[in-house]
């Protein structure tokens, strides 16, 4: 089936929500029959701010985005990277204040549904309030393994297991998982991700080059070894529950 | 902005070729001082080599800043000296 081009985002959204939750093709057609519109932003753009009020769920249908949250001093954290085809704002169907900052990490097409609407399918239909709760609590417990990450991994396992997470996430809908030639991320991002001096990332992603785990192209990143990014970060993929509905 | 250069030597030399913008001198000292402290964090067995952990902060024009110096001392060695 050829999709329509005004409902990728929904498309590849349905896809999210399938990798790691059952839905009928009734629930699936629910699904693609929101009503919604369209919004672009540009690559710094916010798209949500802490404090603020939704009454939409955007849902990322190109480009990355990140949630961070900032120091008084303005020392910023990012505490979570966004792909194509998550939900960016469910919270706000069960909580009033947008608790963080949304910003868009590359020029990102969303698909922008009313929270209204959102509301009226899961209080109709138990499998998609379900799979709702599902992505909510994959996405608490990436929280978690961040928080091990930052806590207690050295910078080459830490930037390691970033990428792989990456990878298998990025894998649940496309093929060929993790190209950060797509994804931008400067030294100071990814420093801000994950609490290291950009002279420190640059550091450690030339030793993950030389152990042959990646291969770089100017800013871009491609992943050169799985097995061996794996082993650097001892990473296990049981935190991103990717066989969830499977028995 | 300018653009410095931290190189470091801790029993092997890492050369750094991309560096870093920031404000000024003082600012670098800070991000030294952080990235050193992160490589301490990393590993803290390099204050036991030889020379402990050396950072030189170089600008654009290739001339030294300053350094950072991380590393034990001795406290015979103290002794042996006084």
């Amino acid at each position: 089936m050829q999709p329509k081009p005004a409902l990728r985002g929904l498309d590849i959204f349905l896809r999210k929500l399938l990798s790691h939750s059952l839905l009928s093709t009734d629930d699936q057609a629910a699904i693609a029959a929101l009503p919604h519109s369209r919004r672009h932003f540009d690559a710094n753009d916010y798209i949500l701010r802490e404090g603020d009020r939704s009454d939409v769920c955007p849902i990322l249908g190109s480009g990355f985005a990140y949630r961070q949250k900032a120091t008084e001093e303005g020392g910023r954290q990012i505490v979570a990277l966004k792909i194509p085809g998550d939900a960016l704002d469910f919270q706000s169907m069960y909580v009033r204040t947008i608790d963080h900052n949304l910003q868009a990490l590359t020029p990102v097409d969303l698909t922008i549904v009313a929270l209204s609407d959102f509301e009226k399918l899961v209080r109709s239909r138990p499998a998609i309030a379900r799979a709702v709760i599902v992505d909510i609590l994959i996405e608490a417990s990436i929280g978690r393994e961040w928080l091990l990450n930052l806590g207690r991994r050295n910078a080459l396992a830490r930037l390691a297991h970033l990428l792989c997470e990456m990878h298998y996430r990025l894998l649940d809908t496309r093929a060929d998982g993790l190209d950060l030639r797509d994804v931008p991320m400067t030294q100071e991002q990814l420093a801000d991700l994950l609490g290291l001096t950009p002279v420190h990332i640059n550091r450690t992603l030339k030793e993950l080059e030389r152990r042959g785990a990646i291969a770089r192209h100017g800013r871009g990143v491609r992943i050169g070894d799985i097995a061996a990014l794996r082993a650097l970060a001892n990473f296990s993929d049981t935190y991103l529950h990717r066989n969830n509905h499977a028995g | 902005m300018t653009r410095y250069f931290f190189h470091t030597s801790d029993g092997t030399r890492e050369y750094d070729d991309v560096g870093v913008d920031l404000a000024d001198d003082t600012a670098a000292r800070r991000e030294a001082a952080r990235f050193g402290g992160g490589l301490l964090q990393d590993n803290p067995d390099i204050v036991q080599n030889e020379h402990g952990l050396r950072i030189n902060v170089v600008d654009e024009a290739g001339s030294l800043t300053f350094a950072i110096l991380i590393t034990a001392l001795d406290p015979r060695w103290e002794t042996e000296k006084a």
